[in-house]
């Protein structure tokens, strides 16, 4: 081998040449106490959002997960979910065992109903929740 | 080649490495007294802000930053979720890191 193979060789393995992986999970994970934040500033109750996250905790969620999962459920607040049903439908999920993607994917899908129930001329979820009158309980 | 050109080349690798080294054990120090510090006397949101500073700033370092805050994944899961649990804690740490 050359010798100036071997200097390239050393080099590269050198620390100035360590990138690492960037664990973007753990970034996600990082938003979990700020989106529990943002959860309590839309409205939802302080009992409702500890609630999901016992569960969420208890059934071994990572933060990453976690953070995603309350994410959604922010959203989904925001684009009309009531407060009060905030993460009722993760709380069942979890409880049937679903875990990782079996989970995500069954919130996505959850709230995929949700916005098509909210698109003007289709009956919808939120629209069965109101009351004659179209107030909500 | 000549015999002086690729001594100078050898001398400049050996000059690089060292300083890589030399880098790289300084910021793990730095890291580790401020992680020992932070640790010393703060309270979860502290230590959870500090956390989060030093990985948005050094997303690569992962282990090592979780290690010199004293935490692993469970840990650091565990750290998430009672800051996400109180909302006092976790409207400060929102303030914090914004």
């Amino acid at each position: 081998m050359p010798w100036y193979s071997m200097i390239v060789i050393v080099l590269a393995a050198s620390p100035l040449a360590q990138g690492g992986d960037p664990a973007p999970s753990i970034l996600e994970g990082l938003r979990l106490p700020t989106l529990a934040a943002e959860a309590r500033r839309a409205g939802v109750a302080e009992a409702g959002v500890r609630a999901l996250l016992d569960r969420l905790r208890r059934g071994g969620v990572p933060a990453d997960e976690a953070a995603w999962i309350v994410g959604e459920e922010v959203e989904s607040v925001r684009t009309g979910a009531p407060t009060d049903q905030f993460g009722g439908f993760v709380r069942r999920q979890l409880e049937a065992g679903l875990r990782g993607r079996d989970l995500a994917e069954a919130i996505r899908a959850e709230h995929r109903t949700r916005r098509r129930g909210d698109a003007p001329g289709r009956p919808g979820r939120e629209q069965d929740t109101l009351r004659p009158g179209g107030r909500r309980p | 080649m000549t015999a002086r050109i690729r001594w100078g080349l050898t001398v400049g690798a050996v000059l690089v490495l060292a300083a890589g080294c030399t880098r790289s054990d300084a910021e793990a120090d730095d890291t580790r007294h401020t992680a020992d510090a932070t640790r010393a006397a703060s309270t979860p949101v502290d230590r959870a802000v500090a956390v989060a500073r030093a990985l948005h700033a050094n997303p690569a370092a992962t282990d090592s930053i979780l290690s010199a805050h004293g935490l692993n994944r469970a840990g650091f899961d565990a750290l998430m979720y009672d800051i996400a649990s109180d909302s006092a804690w976790a409207r400060a740490y929102a303030e914090a890191i914004r």
